[in-house]
């Protein structure tokens, strides 16, 4: 026990002084089993730990996903789901912010990474919002916190990869984020209304659409419904499994970007190609890292002594889970969501299963605590991202804005929590 | 040095973008293909999991050169900063000295295990490929990212170099 | 007895964590270890498999894990030996005894064949059975020709192709996603407990038992050269004692019980009708898998196995030790 945590100790000190996230876990995982088993098993273990990873089919929903999110990053689609979000809502106070909740929501439902669909909202929804005089904190909070909704509602790439950590049906995972991810978009926009309620001038009504620009935004939305149910339907259905509905997606995600005028040249394909490759790459090289320090913490007796200590102290798995919940909260603040998942997960996976925690509920919980990690001080990435697109907002005012919304995510977290079904009804009605 | 790893690299890259590109096409394109086919034609891809999974390995490989090149991997940013301002010149070469390090290992097991393959002939399970093919190609890409990850290094300085790439977003 | 320096066996389990090899099968021999030494061995389960399936050997013979099982039809090009039992029309549906006859067969045959590695067991799970997706069995060389079937990769896809069937073959893990989605109208090589653990049961009709079993599945059980060299004479014969055929009729068993269990669902729950193949099918079968059988022989003989002999002692205790 002593070692694994003298391991993640010098790990938290390695990162935090700036190496490289995936290269200083490889490294720390490398030197752990080396002191456990010797060098030359240990370096073997790393080459064949990282080969089999880099070949398992299961991985290969990431890229996919990744590359999904790309085209319809690129498709343009933003601007028409935030004016058909705008044509419902927009004359409710704080109408911009209700609609920058939905149209995020829109575009998680066929993007799989948070960053993207914050980094495309802040383009598309802080004009608006700074021409009806919203504050900065307001409006800048509700798209770094309605950017979260991307790894909640499926597709998502955390969940694909807890379901790998955990060995948990991707499918499953994913049907289960679904009611969530709706609970999320209610509790979100209950945030916006609480924060005008309590400051009017901070979100003012907006003005009614010319009815022709509402319905031509409108038309926009079908395709992304209707990618959103194929994908999801397909792997509802068992039609196909999520490796293959990633396909599905990121032809379909092509197909409406070529449709609106985009990818219609090489340079243009390449391009989106190149980034998505690069995307996968950064995680990979995270995910190669925590699995070799996950190999390591399986030698180091560490999973098995939180047994015992499960054990010893007749903990239920409702308390494991609290305390798990809690660590992952401390670890948000400063690591981003993969991380958190793959280091965390592997070592308290046997207390769980032992406790009998139903892992497609805990995955569920888990991706929601990732969700709150990307806006929550010091390192939020989310806020982060948002600012690097508005620079003149100062991270402070974004942070003072993402409040409401760590509310709603601690009361969405408790929701599921007391009422498991909101995550596990879904998928239970497949078997 | 600097001028020759400056004038070779943009050229390696480049070829490296075409190769990652290309590759992550052709698993869409598969996966989609071999879905199409099982359904609409019942003559699914014999072996077409078995290829995505290669294809998989390869983009990962070759993507990773494109990240080390420019060295915009994932950090968190916590005392960074203020290290960054204390040793402007040590933090930066510790930090990458070390990543280059890791990488090497990495290329090195990866080469070995493809070197075992070849020596125990294994094959892969459903297509009946020799493995050394597959491992073999990994592990040259995972070589390249190497080498193209410690001409980054030396190009560090390179404020040209440096503003080539925009914000990793 | 704690003043002694104590060794412990790092024990691999690919299964997942929750399944019996990893949960009963080891730890059980883990016991028997412990109390036939002394205690002055024990053994070490990770809660994760540190290696892949097809790599437990390489990783025993490179020190990562101390002991592993490696499924043989991954090995085949480091052992012919052990896949005698993975030929056609060999298999019975009493698992202990092929287990122990695979032992027997190895230590007079092919005792030499495992290098870099110490064999500790070898055991033979439940056989491979014929399963129809429609509700036509499966019970000529004509109902087969005309299906398209899921088949295990190895001997049985081989023999699929081999007689004109179009063959969709894959890893048993990946079974349940070409079986459950009618891509396919029967399937081949999965015994009952394999169809209940991967969910097959609500996708299939009937299924076909051959009187002899068309094929099955064995496993070797290996442990670090080095390792076992630091294990002191007197131990390693306490060890041997309780490994071998003890252990694999032991690990065998646990396939039988869950056999017996799948076929109580395969009535109860799914409605699986169990028919008893038509003696002239079994026959025209076997002849269509004589190829394999000579394919085996040829290279277990290349190999320097006297492999008729082998083939013939195998077949014979087999049939010698099956009660079922
Ligand atoms: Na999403
Ligand atoms: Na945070």
């Amino acid at each position: 026990m002593t070692t694994a945590l003298i391991g993640f100790g010098i790990l938290l000190l390695l990162c935090f002084f700036g190496f490289r996230v995936g290269f200083a876990t490889l490294f720390v995982g490398l030197v752990g089993f080396a002191l456990q088993r010797g060098w030359s098993p240990a370096l073997s273990m790393t080459g064949q730990q990282i080969m089999d990873d880099a070949m398992s089919y299961n991985l290969s929903v990431i890229p996919l996903f990744i590359l999904m999110g790309v085209f319809i990053y690129r498709a343009d689609l933003s601007k028409d789901l935030y004016t058909a979000a705008y044509s419902g809502l927009g004359r409710f106070r704080g109408g911009l912010a209700l609609s920058t909740v939905v149209a995020c929501a829109g575009f998680s439902a066929v993007s799989g990474s948070s960053v993207a669909t914050a980094a495309t909202m802040t383009r598309v929804a802080m004009g608006p919002m700074r021409k009806y005089k919203y504050h900065d904190s307001l409006s800048s909070g509700t798209i770094a916190a309605g950017g979260t909704l991307g790894i909640m509602i499926p597709p998502s790439v955390p969940l694909v990869i807890f379901g790998i950590v955990a060995e948990q049906d991707i499918g499953k995972l994913f049907i289960a984020g679904v009611l969530p991810g709706i609970l999320l978009v209610a509790l979100f926009m209950g945030a916006v209304s609480v924060v005008v309620r309590l400051n009017p001038e901070a979100g003012p009504a907006g003005e009614p659409l010319d009815p022709a620009e509402a319905r031509r935004a409108q038309r926009a939305v079908w395709p992304v419904l209707a990618l959103f149910v194929l994908v999801l339907g397909g792997i509802y259905g068992k039609v196909f499994t999520p490796t293959e509905a990633s396909g599905i997606g990121a032809v379909g995600a092509a197909a409406i970007a070529f449709m609106r005028g985009h990818l219609r040249s090489l340079p243009e394909w390449r391009d989106a190609l190149v980034e998505a490759t690069k995307t996968t790459a950064t995680l990979f090289i995270v995910i190669f890292g925590a699995l070799v320090f996950a190999q390591f913490i399986n030698l180091s007796g560490l999973p098995y002594d939180l047994v015992d200590i499960v054990e010893d102290f007749e903990l239920t798995g409702t308390q494991i889970v609290i305390f798990v919940m809690f660590i992952a909260i401390l670890m948000g603040m400063v690591f981003e969501s993969i991380g958190i998942l793959l280091l965390l997960v592997p070592v308290f996976l046997p207390s769980l299963f032992a406790a009998g925690v139903d892992m497609i509920w805990f995955g569920i919980l888990v991706v929601l605590v990732t969700e709150l990690g990307l806006i929550t001080p010091p390192i939020g990435m989310n806020v982060f991202v948002v600012r690097s697109v508005m620079p003149d907002i100062k991270l402070g005012h974004i942070f003072k804005g993402v409040v409401a919304f760590i509310v709603a995510d601690l009361i969405a977290l408790g929701l599921v929590f007391w009422l498991p079904e909101i995550a596990t009804f879904l998928p239970k009605l497949m078997e | 040095m600097q001028s020759v790893a400056r004038a070779v690299l943009p050229r390696i890259l480049s070829v490296l973008e075409a190769i990652s590109a290309i590759l992550l096409f052709v698993m869409m394109a598969l996966t989609f293909v071999d879905v199409i086919g099982r359904y609409v034609f019942t003559a699914p891809i014999f072996g077409a999991a078995e290829m995505i999974q290669f294809l998989l390995a390869m983009t990962i490989f070759g993507g990773l050169s494109l990240i080390n090149a420019h060295d915009s991997h994932i950090t968190v940013e916590l005392f960074e900063p203020w290290l960054k301002k204390r040793f402007p010149r040590l933090q930066p070469i510790l930090v990458q000295s070390f990543s280059v390090a890791v990488m090497a290992i990495i290329a090195w097991q990866l080469t070995v295990f493809a070197i075992e393959a070849h020596e125990i002939g294994s094959f892969t399970v459903v297509l009946e490929w020799p493995l050394v093919v597959v491992v073999g190609t990994v592990a040259g890409l995972s070589v390249v990212s190497l080498i193209v990850q410690i001409l980054g290094l030396m190009l560090q300085d390179d404020p040209e170099w440096r503003g080539d790439h925009g914000d990793p977003l | 007895t704690h003043a002694q320096a104590k060794t412990r066996i790092l024990t691999n389990c690919f299964w997942p964590p929750q399944h019996y090899m990893c949960t009963q099968v080891l730890p059980t021999w883990g016991e028997w270890v412990e109390e036939a030494t002394d205690g002055r061995v024990s053994i070490q389960i990770p809660p994760k498999s540190l290696a892949s399936p097809p790599e437990q050997w390489g990783s025993v013979e490179k020190g990562i894990a101390d002991a592993a099982v490696q499924f043989n039809g991954f090995v085949a090009n480091r052992v012919t030996g052990p896949l005698v039992a993975m030929n056609p029309f060999v298999a019975s549906a009493d698992a202990p005894a092929m287990s122990e006859a695979l032992w027997d067969t190895y230590q007079k045959f092919f005792a030499d064949e495992y290098k870099g590695v110490h064999a500790l067991s070898m055991w033979v799970i439940t056989p491979a059975e014929v399963y129809s997706q429609n509700d036509t069995p499966i019970n000529s060389i004509d109902d087969l020709k005309s299906r398209k079937i899921w088949a295990l990769p190895g001997t049985v896809a081989n023999l699929m192709k081999k007689i004109g069937v179009g063959v969709v073959a894959g890893p048993a893990v990946q079974a349940n996603e070409v079986i459950s989605r009618g891509v396919v109208d029967g399937h081949i090589g999965l015994s009952p407990v394999s169809i209940a653990a991967f969910q097959l049961g609500p996708y299939t009709k009937s299924m076909t038992q051959f009187k002899t079993r068309i094929y099955s599945t064995s496993f070797s059980f290996v442990i670090n050269e080095k390792k076992w060299a630091e294990i002191s004479p007197e131990d390693q014969a306490a060890i041997t004692a309780v490994s071998g055929p003890k252990f694999g009729r032991m690990a065998a068993q646990f396939w039988v019980n869950g056999d017996k269990a799948a076929l109580a669902k395969f009535k109860s729950e799914w409605d699986i009708k169990v028919y008893d193949a038509d003696p002239a099918f079994e026959a025209a079968l076997t002849e269509a898998s004589k190829f394999l059988t000579a394919g085996w022989i040829k290279r277990a003989t290349d190999k320097g196995i006297d492999g008729q002999a082998a083939y013939d002692f195998y077949v014979d205790r087999v049939s010698a030790l099956s009660k079922l």
